[in-house]
């Protein structure tokens, strides 16, 4: 039998697997940016992003690597954009713009990449366009929420770019989400006081402790359509993904996702042993977990 | 067992056909030959493969063909054949093999000093047919004349390509104007002023709107429920989005599907 026979062989054996517990596709994958990829534990730390992004306040969103923090923003953009879709009143409209740091390379472009976002004409010079901007508040009703996602990856000049985004964040009606990896935050934020100073909201993402991941795992088992969960995962199972993942979700959610392919090829319910054997580490790693 | 066909490795294959390894890696990729991959992966490659090529070395094993060309000497030939099919990149040894080939002579007047190595072509391809050895004159009137026979070379050709590119203009220009007095066919517009003459009704509608029209260059033909699915707003918005675009002519309407017919300048 060749390599791609038994590929084959094993997405057929996965999807009778899936479909014997009553699901359509794999339940932990990572890209599901739509209300039901959040836990309700995590749904607090939205509205409370939610909120800043309609106030016009500029905020920090901070978190180890994995802990959801571009998930979170995606999820922002995407709800703000259905809301002001179906509110009839225009003031209440957010307009969400989300920009991957890497993207620009100078304050620049960035200003250029907030116009595009807007789909409005960016071949002017650059004062016509920072013109636009701060005519916002008195030619457009609407709020403006900028998501920046992964500020500190950028490699535009950092003076340059947090002096640009405190004069935007002085604009009423114009709110800043930044985010980024804590430790590469601090030190983006340490070398601008002025901007530090106009922060109004810092929140942190923390890992999931054992009740929250375990909420989150089977929230995505019951929207995928598995109605027996606690059969699908047992117990032990959950315990050494939790001690695999310590509650990061995006390796929670990995672990489980090779766990449950792992499951169907050996056809039994996901156990201490099947996420053992589907999440095998190097002997380098297992013996200094601190290398990445 | 009589059924069973040879089959030979690489290494074998290479040196069956006088090629390097990279050689038939590339035929393989270009699907000039066929080649097997057993559990494992690696490649193997049929007796009959290698007889056929062998039977017609100048259809796909261009290595093979300079052999001839080589002096009778065993060790020579070995040590020319292995410098042109492994080593072509290093020039100074190419020079140097080209040299001993020739015997240390020009090959137009037969000098035996200020020897160099000329490429035939006028290109750079280390090919043994491609290279003599010359004394400095020769090669510098070598080097004058080229430009006039690589005129003349492609002189005969150029009967050939007018014709093909002339009936081109033509058939543009006639696509040009038949659909001119009834709708341009495929115009060019910029986003902004697509998204203007859309006339949304205020700046959210418009970026979704935006949204929609990048979904559809993506697309290209599509219906509003595989727009909406992609861009996952309300259906209602993807065919008002449908309609108003092919009231402007961006889009042309199919039972239910559209196609789009504009193209978004940079």
């Amino acid at each position: 039998m060749t390599t791609f026979e038994e590929k084959i062989g094993r997405d057929e054996r996965f999807e009778s697997y899936l479909q014997r517990w009553g699901m359509q596709g794999d339940p932990f994958n990572l890209e599901l940016p739509s209300v039901d990829a959040f836990a309700p534990f995590q749904k607090g730390d939205l509205r409370k992003l939610k909120w800043l992004l309609s106030e016009g306040k500029i905020g920090v969103l901070t978190g180890a690597l994995g802990m959801g923090k571009t998930t979170a923003c995606k999820f922002l953009a995407a709800s703000l954009r259905d809301e002001s879709l179906t509110a009839p009143d225009p003031s209440k409209h957010v307009l969400p713009i989300l920009i991957h740091g890497a993207t620009y390379k100078s304050a620049d472009e960035l200003l250029r990449a907030i116009i595009l976002g807007l789909e409005l004409d960016a071949n002017k010079d650059q004062a016509s366009l920072f013109e636009i901007l701060r005519r916002w508040p008195h030619e457009h009703q609407e709020r403006l929420a900028v998501i920046i996602d992964d500020v500190p990856e950028s490699g535009a000049d950092v003076v340059e770019v947090s002096e640009f985004l405190r004069v935007l964040s002085d604009i009423p009606n114009i709110s800043i989400l930044l985010n980024g990896e804590l430790k590469q935050m601090r030190r983006f934020l340490a070398e601008v006081p002025a901007l530090l100073d106009r922060i109004q909201v810092h929140s942190k993402l923390r890992p999931m402790n054992r009740k929250n991941l375990k909420e989150l795992l089977e929230l995505r088992l019951r929207t995928a359509g598995c109605a027996n969960y606690g059969g699908l995962l047992t117990p032990s199972g959950f315990k050494s993904l939790y001690k695999f993942s310590k509650g990061v979700p995006r390796l929670a959610l990995k672990a489980a996702s090779n766990s449950i392919h792992h499951a169907a090829e050996m056809d039994v319910p996901i156990d201490a042993r099947i996420v053992k054997a589907a999440n095998k580490r190097s002997a380098l790693k297992r013996a200094f977990p601190f290398l990445r | 067992m009589a059924e069973l066909k040879k089959f030979y490795a690489m290494k074998e294959a290479c040196t069956l056909l006088g090629v390097h390894p990279n050689t038939i890696r590339r035929w393989d990729k270009e699907g000039k030959i066929k080649v097997v991959r057993p559990e494992g992966g690696q490649r193997r490659i049929s007796e009959s493969e290698i007889k056929r090529l062998l039977e017609k070395p100048s259809v796909v094993s261009p290595p093979s063909s300079p052999q001839p060309t080589f002096p009778q000497d065993e060790h020579l030939s070995h040590f020319l054949s292995y410098v042109f099919s492994y080593q072509r990149d290093d020039w100074e040894l190419v020079k140097r093999a080209t040299l001993i080939r020739d015997d240390y002579t020009c090959s137009k007047c037969g000098g035996k000093e200020l020897l160099e190595v000329h490429h035939r072509d006028g290109t750079s391809r280390n090919d043994p047919d491609n290279l003599v050895t010359l004394c400095q004159k020769c090669h510098q009137e070598a080097h004058r004349a080229p430009p006039k026979v690589q005129n003349r070379k492609i002189t005969p050709e150029v009967p050939i390509s007018p014709k093909i590119t002339v009936p081109k203009p033509e058939k543009t220009k006639k696509e040009e104007i038949r659909p001119a007095p009834v709708t341009p066919k495929i115009t060019e517009a910029p986003r902004h002023a697509i998204l203007d003459a859309l006339t949304p009704a205020g700046l959210a509608q418009r970026t979704v709107f935006g949204d929609l029209l990048s979904a559809a260059i993506v697309l290209k033909t599509f219906t509003p429920k595989d727009l909406a699915s992609r861009v996952r707003c309300p259906e209602a918005l993807t065919t008002t989005f449908c309609e108003r675009m092919s009231a402007r002519g961006y889009l042309k309407s199919k039972n239910g599907t559209f196609e789009l017919q504009v193209k978004v300048a940079r």
